[in-house]
């Protein structure tokens, strides 16, 4: 009776088990297999072998091994991961070259989203004067607002110039993000030109390396630019030539992070601090 | 285990005993028989029915378990091979159908019947073929050299002329014509919308702008054989696809007094009678383009054409099957015509279902009796077209047709950017380059 019970008890764990191990530990016996093989070092080659017949290693085998991360910490590519968003409000007659008669209005549309890359590319120059090595434009549209203007919006791909850091160091990590609006002084928002987003830009870069400083690593995956255009009845309280388009910024940071320390709500709090210091 | 072997030679030594003394019985004979194992030294074996049963329900529960979620996780085509193997008849296949397991067919769509020619849609069951209905057939293909244009005025009022008491109407109501037409039509509204895509496949999607670039305006033929021939005819030619030449043929004794055109682009007619009286209403001059849920709701003027969703559709079998996606068409479609039906109604005094025939796709239409003989095919070569008026106009063979229509797309494309092509997609700037 005993014998029976105890080949019962042992049939009941030799059945369960699997399940136990399927649904408990299988779900990161992937990761562990990528992580104990990611800390596999080779040997040191053999100084007999000729240095040619080494088989090149890619530094970034570790990222191309995990597609999730890839596009945000790939640090020689443009990615759709990381872009900064502008965005540029016309006039209709600024829409049209020098001399140009205006079009049937049935094409108006037509015209605003095939002219916007030609302007929307130069933001390029104030991505690559502060946060980028190189920029491009990959996505741009154009719509009417309901003021009768043309505006367009453009999504300018970057590789970045500062180092990332080193995600690979980071044990059971997940992407964590956190956005912030970066702080102006005064109640006027900052006019639209050109000093004023690269100021921007190296402003939201410097709060990305403060968090790499802290976490090992960070990337700087949005930087939107929002325009809003002052009421006439704003205008006339300001002095005379006050730029009408005002423009806000807000950054989103990404890093990569064990989520049991530091969760979305830890970034978040992180990064408002560092943006908005006492 | 042990390679004691004691109690085997004493029981040998027991049986040369009973041997001498010529005794052949079994010792153990009178005594019950006990079930005993190799493995328990002649212990009784227990039987445990609570426990194997339990083993029995947890294994048959395991698979039980995984071949559903395993059938579950299986390949659609392999569920479909196992099944048809499994249970090739009909009858069990359709009792085990998902939506994605009912496909379209050559002649029956999602949205109804799509018949290629020689076929030839009519209100009947019995398949009906060209040469049925006429003779000297000679199709248009897309260099046939037409008539004169002669334009017709759109109604800008949405009142249709009122059907007289003596008039039986009369309808056809598809959603794309399956023969080519010789010419190219279309507006500068149209022109600038397909060269939004084709800018925005660039601008947005990376794509190649000189390979890529669709051209507006292609419009096709359908046939429509009308012989009915009790009373004077009004007819209403309902399409909501690309603008469709409508070709009618009228048998000896047809009176087709009336042809109002309704469709969502710019439609013609030809071989017209001496006497009888066109018009054509744009969908577009009082309906915005559609969208999800817009035409639910009865208004005046909705003059989109919608098909009653029939039980035949493959999308009416799917949405019966489960599918969300087709229950949301299906019920835009029933909801579509439903405000159709209600203008159509009022607007000529009979629904819209009336003396109608509907398909999704067709190439010739039959309206009336098959007839006794077949009669003479109006070709569409030398014809007149009475067409809807509109910016561009584009007629010639083929090649020429095309090129211009490309040549028009490539001008505006060219004054739209501001110069080359190229300014769609800057190129890429470096920081060394600054």
């Amino acid at each position: 009776m005993i014998g029976g019970r105890t080949s019962f008890v042992i049939f009941l764990l030799i059945l369960g088990l699997p399940v136990v191990v399927l649904n408990y530990g299988g779900l990161n016996v992937g990761g562990w297999i990528s992580e104990q093989t990611a800390q596999y070092i080779p040997e040191a080659p053999d100084p007999a072998v000729p240095e040619a017949e080494i088989a090149v290693a890619d530094p970034f085998q570790w990222l191309n091994d995990r597609p999730a991360l890839r596009d945000t910490f790939i640090p020689n590519e443009m990615t759709g991961a990381r872009y900064v968003q502008v965005e540029k409000i016309l006039n209709p007659e600024e829409l049209l070259l020098a001399g140009e008669q205006a079009p049937d209005a049935a094409f108006l549309e037509l015209y605003a989203a095939a002219r916007a890359p030609a302007q929307l590319i130069p933001y390029c120059s104030e991505v690559v004067a502060t946060i980028g090595t190189s920029c491009d434009l990959v996505y741009s549209q154009a719509r009417e607002n309901r003021e009768g203007k043309w505006v367009m919006d453009g999504r300018l791909a970057y590789v970045p110039a500062v180092d990332l850091g080193d995600p690979s160091s980071v044990e059971n990590g997940q992407l964590i993000n956190a956005r912030a609006t970066l702080p102006y002084s005064g109640d006027l928002r900052p006019p639209n030109d050109t000093e004023t987003r690269a100021a921007m830009l190296t402003q939201a870069q410097a709060v990305c390396d403060t968090l790499r400083d802290q976490l090992g690593n960070c990337v700087l995956t949005r930087v939107s630019f929002d325009v809003h255009e002052l009421w006439i009845t704003d205008l006339e309280a300001l002095p005379a030539g006050t730029n009408p388009q005002r423009v806000e910024a807000s950054a989103e940071y990404t890093v990569y992070a064990d989520p049991m320390q530091l969760d979305a709500n830890g970034l978040a709090t992180l990064v408002s601090e560092i943006v908005n210091p006492e | 285990m042990t390679n004691d072997r004691r109690q085997e030679d004493f029981a040998q030594r027991l049986s040369r005993i009973s041997r001498e003394r010529g005794e052949t019985t079994d010792p153990d004979q009178g005594r019950a028989k006990r079930d005993i194992t190799d493995f328990d030294y002649n212990a009784p074996r227990e039987r445990h029915p609570i426990r194997n049963g339990l083993i029995w329900i947890i294994i048959l529960g395991a698979l039980g378990a995984g071949g559903y979620y395993g059938w579950n996780a299986m390949p659609q085509d392999l569920k479909d091979t196992l099944t048809s193997i499994v249970a090739p008849d009909d009858s069990m296949e359709t009792a085990l159908a998902t939506p994605e397991a009912i496909p379209e067919t050559e002649t029956m769509s999602d949205q109804g019947p799509t018949l290629q020619s020689p076929a030839v849609v009519h209100d009947g069951d019995t398949p009906v073929m060209l040469d049925n209905i006429v003779a000297q057939v000679s199709l248009p293909d897309d260099s046939t050299a037409i008539g004169d244009i002669i334009p017709i005025i759109r109604n800008a009022q949405c009142n249709l002329r009122t059907p007289l008491g003596s008039e039986k109407v009369m309808g056809v109501r598809i959603e794309n014509a399956l023969l080519p037409a010789p010419l190219y039509t279309f507006s500068n509204q149209q022109l600038a919308e397909q060269l939004l895509l084709n800018v925005e496949a660039v601008t947005q999607n990376g794509a190649d702008l000189v390979n890529d670039m669709d051209l507006s305006g292609e419009k096709t033929v359908l046939d429509v054989f009308v012989t009915d021939t009790s009373a004077p005819l009004y007819l209403v030619l309902q399409n909501m696809g690309p603008g469709i030449i409508w070709n009618l043929h009228a048998a000896p004794d047809v009176q087709i007094a009336h042809v109002a055109l309704i469709g969502s682009d710019f439609s013609g007619a030809a071989n017209l009678q001496p006497d009888t009286t066109i018009e054509g209403l744009l969908v577009g001059d009082f309906l915005p383009p559609h969208q999800y849920g817009a035409d639910d709701t009865p208004r005046d003027c909705m003059i989109r054409p919608w098909r009653s969703p029939q039980p035949d559709w493959i999308g009416s079998r799917k949405s019966e099957a489960g599918s969300l996606l087709y229950q949301n068409q299906m019920y835009s479609y029933t909801k579509g015509y439903e405000a159709y039906n209600r203008w159509f109604t009022g607007a000529l005094g009979v629904g819209a279902a009336a003396n109608t025939v509907t398909a999704r796709d067709a190439a010739h239409v039959l309206l009336g009796p098959v007839p006794t003989e077949p009669f003479t095919y109006n070709g569409l070569a030398g014809s007149d077209i009475h067409l809807m008026e509109t910016d561009h106009l584009l007629i010639g063979d083929s090649a020429s047709r095309h090129a211009a229509a490309e040549r028009l797309h490539q001008d505006l494309l060219t004054a739209a950017i501001g110069g080359d092509f190229s300014a769609l997609n800057p190129p890429a700037m470096e920081r060394d380059s600054q």
